[in-house]
């Protein structure tokens, strides 16, 4: 009986010596947000780029970790054409942490850097350019996203970039950055790594019955982008008349709808937004909706 | 004959050259209008900048009224997470239960709005400037006035930005980046005029 007693004290301390050790090799997950944050800690202090002569690395590192930290605040500036590229620039530092602030240290380390399939090799012009941006509010500050928006827009080339191509100062409030729909949703194939749907055109409105079900559907599968009139979400004059084009890219988040009102909750230009809308003007001011099905999800 | 018809046509020229002079200048705003405006509002115009300003570092928010009788009015409400945006007519209650509700003080916003009203102030914003990597902000004011209701041209705004420190201008009176350097500094892609130190004006077919 006092054997029995000693084996099982016995017994009781090897499990337990056995746990300590198992609990010792067992470190905590890290999540994508965390990996990028270490990423970031690790290559601080960055030496100065030579391709990207007017970035300061420090402003460079401390805007990616403020990207990382806080995405909400990502900001095109208040005349650029660049929402595009911040909607796309949006969902990347959501979807692929690492991978953004991997692309944007290569990019400024090497001056061109490879993202999923494609490689970005930023022309002369927007190396130099960049960091000098003026009167465009926080961008003035974010010499990061200021990379991140010039090398999008220098690389990915649509049909309303065809006559100005090459990039010269002050393009960036120009056709020069402008994004039609398709040039959008190739950029959304190229830098994410889900499936990418589209519907409606540049001057034609999708045809949708019960447009808060389809969005909110579309919403349970992935992420949402809007192609639309900003004329009414952020108007800027009272003219009784208004262009009838799309001008302007946000990223869905929600939409509720009660007796023909929807509530839309969206991202753009560093703020996430509600506004109540009637139904009847978010139809005619919506032009193109492109989401992403992501595989992992139901 | 012929030499009438010289007489009647050199006329219709005249009247035509006459009248295109006429419409030439009505379509152009009043040239002292910006000083003029500000020399008359001064007083309000600086207490709507102070009232608001106080109001803005307690909770930020921007308001902006959105038809010409000054009787609907949107405000975007800033909160730590969302930016809400709301359209109420003045006379709506709802508008004070609403401000109320997002913690506003509601008798001084209110009381802002109709001070804005007053001195047809469509817009007033905040907008953060850099000056040597600093974030500094100005108050943007965005005035709708029968004077600048022109037929047949499009619609202008009498702009005023004011700042809490003294600016530097250039001998035209244009607004510039720094003493030193000769950039003039732009406010939403416009170029600014001096009214004095710390006030400019610009007119703008875009209220914000």
């Amino acid at each position: 009986m006092k054997n029995a007693g000693i084996i099982l004290a016995v017994l009781l301390m090897i499990v337990h010596l056995q746990k300590i050790e198992a609990q010792s090799y067992v470190r905590p997950v890290l999540t994508e947000k965390e990996k990028a944050l270490n990423f970031l800690q690790s290559i601080d202090p960055l030496t100065k780029s030579q391709h990207w002569q007017n970035i300061s690395p420090d402003l460079f590192l401390r805007n990616l970790r403020r990207n990382i930290e806080d995405p909400d605040f990502l900001y095109a500036g208040r005349n650029t054409n660049f929402c595009s590229y911040a909607a796309l620039g949006y969902v990347l530092l959501k979807e692929d942490p690492l991978g953004y602030v991997q692309f944007m240290t290569e990019l400024y380390q090497n001056g061109k850097a490879v993202y999923g399939n494609t490689t970005f090799t930023p022309s002369q012009g927007i190396k130099e350019t960049a960091g000098q941006i003026f009167y465009e509010g926080e961008l003035d500050r974010n010499e990061a996203d200021q990379v991140l928006f010039f090398t999008l827009a220098d690389h990915f080339k649509g049909y309303l970039n065809v006559l100005n191509r090459h990039y010269n100062p002050g393009d960036e409030q120009t056709m020069w950055a402008s994004t039609n729909l398709s040039k959008f949703n190739r950029m959304l194939r190229a830098m994410f790594k889900t499936e990418i749907h589209s519907t409606g055109a540049d001057l034609a409105r999708p045809k949708i019955s019960d447009l808060t079900a389809f969005l909110n559907d579309k919403l349970s599968h992935g992420n949402v982008f809007l192609y639309l009139n900003n004329t009414v979400l952020h108007r800027k004059f009272h003219h009784k008349t208004k262009k009838r084009i799309p001008t302007h890219y946000v990223v869905l988040l929600g939409i509720t709808e009660q007796n023909n009102t929807a509530t839309i909750t969206f991202w753009d230009a560093g703020y996430k937004t509600r506004k109540t809308i009637n139904m009847h003007t978010l139809r005619w001011i919506l032009y193109g909706i492109s989401w992403s099905v992501n595989k992992t999800q139901p | 004959m012929e030499c009438k018809q010289n007489t009647t046509l050199t006329k219709l020229i005249l009247h035509i050259i006459l009248l295109s002079g006429l419409l030439g200048a009505s379509c152009s705003p009043p040239r002292n209008f910006p000083v003029n405006y500000y020399k008359e509002n001064e007083e309000k115009i600086h207490a709507i900048n102070y009232h608001y300003q106080t109001l803005y570092l307690q909770k930020p928010f921007a308001a902006e009224f959105n038809d010409k009788r000054f009787e609907s009015v949107s405000f975007e409400l800033k909160t730590d997470s969302l930016r809400y945006i709301f359209e109420f007519l003045v006379s709506d209650p709802h508008l004070r239960d609403t401000l109320y509700k997002f913690g506003y003080d509601t008798t001084a916003v209110l009381q802002l709005v109709k001070d804005m009203k007053e001195i047809r102030c469509t817009w007033i914003n905040t907008l953060d400037y850099y000056v040597d990597g600093n974030k500094r902000l100005l108050t943007f004011l965005s005035i709708r006035h029968k004077a600048l209701d022109i037929p047949f041209s499009p619609k202008k705004y009498f702009i005023l930005t004011i700042y809490e420190q003294p600016q530097y201008y250039d001998a035209e009176g244009r607004l510039l980046d720094k003493r030193n350097l000769r950039r003039l500094r732009k406010v939403n892609n416009e170029i600014f005029w001096r009214i004095n130190d710390k006030v400019c004006y610009t007119l703008s077919a875009k209220f914000r």
